[in-house]
């Protein structure tokens, strides 16, 4: 689990870009409580200020379904970025992919904030 | 049922042994083997699919001298490092983001292009040694038609289904073991949220071409002449969906192909040392129907040529899943002798590779 220190009083968000030749849908919770669910390949969440979610933990999820085969290419270039602002380092944080069956593939992130 | 399969087997087992002889007829309506496996007669059960330009090159020159047989689609191995790639652009249908008009491009079959080759040392028909030979092919979809709408909202409708899978940060954090174990256990909720929208659409339209290319070298030798064979294919498939609507596991379809293909081979020879070549032109058409696991229709294809004949011949195919199928054939072959009756049966499976252990449908 990677920790972002982030400066008091600071507004985060966070924008998922993701590449994939496979259908994708994603979800982002905050200590495991839902709070975004999206269908699309680029969106943008507003967790609100660092003073509020100080030792929380974010974890992102996105699952891919490929439905003609090419599942291990498919993967192969497929891409996840996920991008903490303000500014932290590194500003890009990839996310892990793993193969589930045939047709159905993850890719993951889990990242905890901590005040400074 | 012991006994059948005890049949089944033995079925398979004579029809691969047919299959050593190679037969140029099939490359069937609707086949999707590799034009340079179709050519050399050869369906490889492990043909080699690379992850990128480096692992081929050492796949290479760690097999060449002996059979090999490689797959690429250069859609995943060209920049693989793009960033702007969507299920959209790849199926070609996709929502215009200013006008939220759907749009189609039938020209995104391209995506699918198959570049095959394949290198084999096997005995062919009419030779009494076994002949060194390569092969190259190409594979892809000119032109592709969809219902742009009903794929639309079958993509959207699935990414919505996807957006519901979550899993608990400790799991995550034990990493891909407990990953795949969480999703096997939650496998039944999984196949709820996204069987509605697991059924195959197919295009209402599609124009396939497939050439290939092979050399033998008649005496074994790289500096000895060779023999030469290539074809060229070109089919149309036009599907119709006969229970739309239906809340049934899988689209019933009604489709009708038709092919245009031209073949040169010189791979005859009657004396070990003379070769000649036969050339032909066919032209045919084929109607089928999927129900559900079970399909069967029938071909028939007139050939014009060094020898002129058709193939009329009746098919049937069972799927038992998605990697294994059974097919039948029985009718008259292309041959122009007294025997031409044709009989076929095969099993068809696939292999996946990678790490998946989830047996979700």
């Amino acid at each position: 689990m990677k920790t972002i220190e982030i400066l008091a009083g600071e507004r985060i968000k966070l924008n998922v870009n993701i590449s994939s030749g496979a259908n994708v849908g994603s979800n982002v919770s905050l200590d495991d409580k839902m709070i975004k669910k999206s269908h699309t390949n680029n969106f943008t969440v507003d967790l609100g200020l660092i003073n509020d979610i100080d030792g929380q933990v974010l974890s992102v999820v996105s699952n891919f379904f490929v439905a003609g085969g090419n599942i291990d290419a498919i993967m192969e270039t497929t891409h996840v970025l996920n991008i903490i602002s303000p500014e932290t380092t590194p500003p890009e944080i990839e996310a892990s992919k793993v193969k589930i069956s045939p047709t159905l593939f993850m890719a993951y992130v889990v990242i905890k904030f901590k005040i400074i | 049922m012991k006994k059948l399969f005890i049949i089944l087997a033995i079925g398979s087992i004579s029809f691969n042994g047919y299959s050593q002889n190679v037969d140029l007829s099939k490359f069937t309506l609707s086949n999707n083997s590799s034009p340079a496996f179709v050519l050399l007669g050869e369906t490889p059960t492990a043909i080699y699919t690379p992850r990128n330009f480096k692992a081929l090159s050492i796949h290479a020159l760690n097999n060449f001298g002996e059979s090999l047989s490689v797959e690429v689609t250069p859609y995943f191995l060209i920049n693989q490092e793009r960033r702007d790639r969507t299920y959209q652009k790849y199926i070609g249908v996709m929502e215009d983001p200013v006008t939220k008009e759907i749009k189609q491009n039938p020209f995104s079959g391209l995506n699918t292009t198959n570049i095959s080759f394949a290198f084999v040392d096997k005995e062919f028909s009419g030779l009494t040694s076994k002949r060194k030979t390569y092969s190259i092919g190409v594979r892809t979809t000119l032109l592709r038609f969809y219902n742009k709408d009903k794929v639309h909202q079958n993509t959207v409708g699935m990414a919505m289904a996807l957006s519901n899978i979550t899993v608990p940060v400790s799991v995550l954090e034990e990493g891909e073991e407990a990953i795949q174990k969480y999703y096997n256990e939650k496998q039944d909720e999984i196949n709820a949220l996204i069987e509605p929208f697991q059924k195959t659409i197919k295009p209402i339209f599609r124009l396939d071409v497939a050439m290939g290319y092979s050399t033998l070298f008649k005496d074994n030798a790289i500096s000895a002449a060779t023999a030469k064979r290539f074809g060229a294919w070109l089919t149309s498939e036009t599907s119709l969906i006969l229970n739309e609507g239906s809340d049934a596991k899988t689209n019933n379809y009604f489709n009708f192909f038709i092919t245009a293909r031209y073949i040169e081979d010189g791979f005859n020879s009657m004396n070990q040392t003379d070769y000649f070549t036969s050339y032909y032109r066919d032209l045919g058409g084929k109607i089928d129907f999927e129900f559900g696991r079970i399909a069967f229709g029938y071909e028939y294809i007139s050939r014009i040529g060094s020898f002129s004949s058709e193939r009329s011949v009746g098919t049937v195919k069972f799927i038992i899943n998605k990697d294994i199928s059974f097919s039948g054939g029985f009718g008259k072959d292309f041959t122009v002798t007294e025997d031409n009756l044709l009989t076929i049966f095969g099993i068809h499976w696939g292999i996946n590779t990678g790490n998946s252990k989830v047996k979700l449908n």
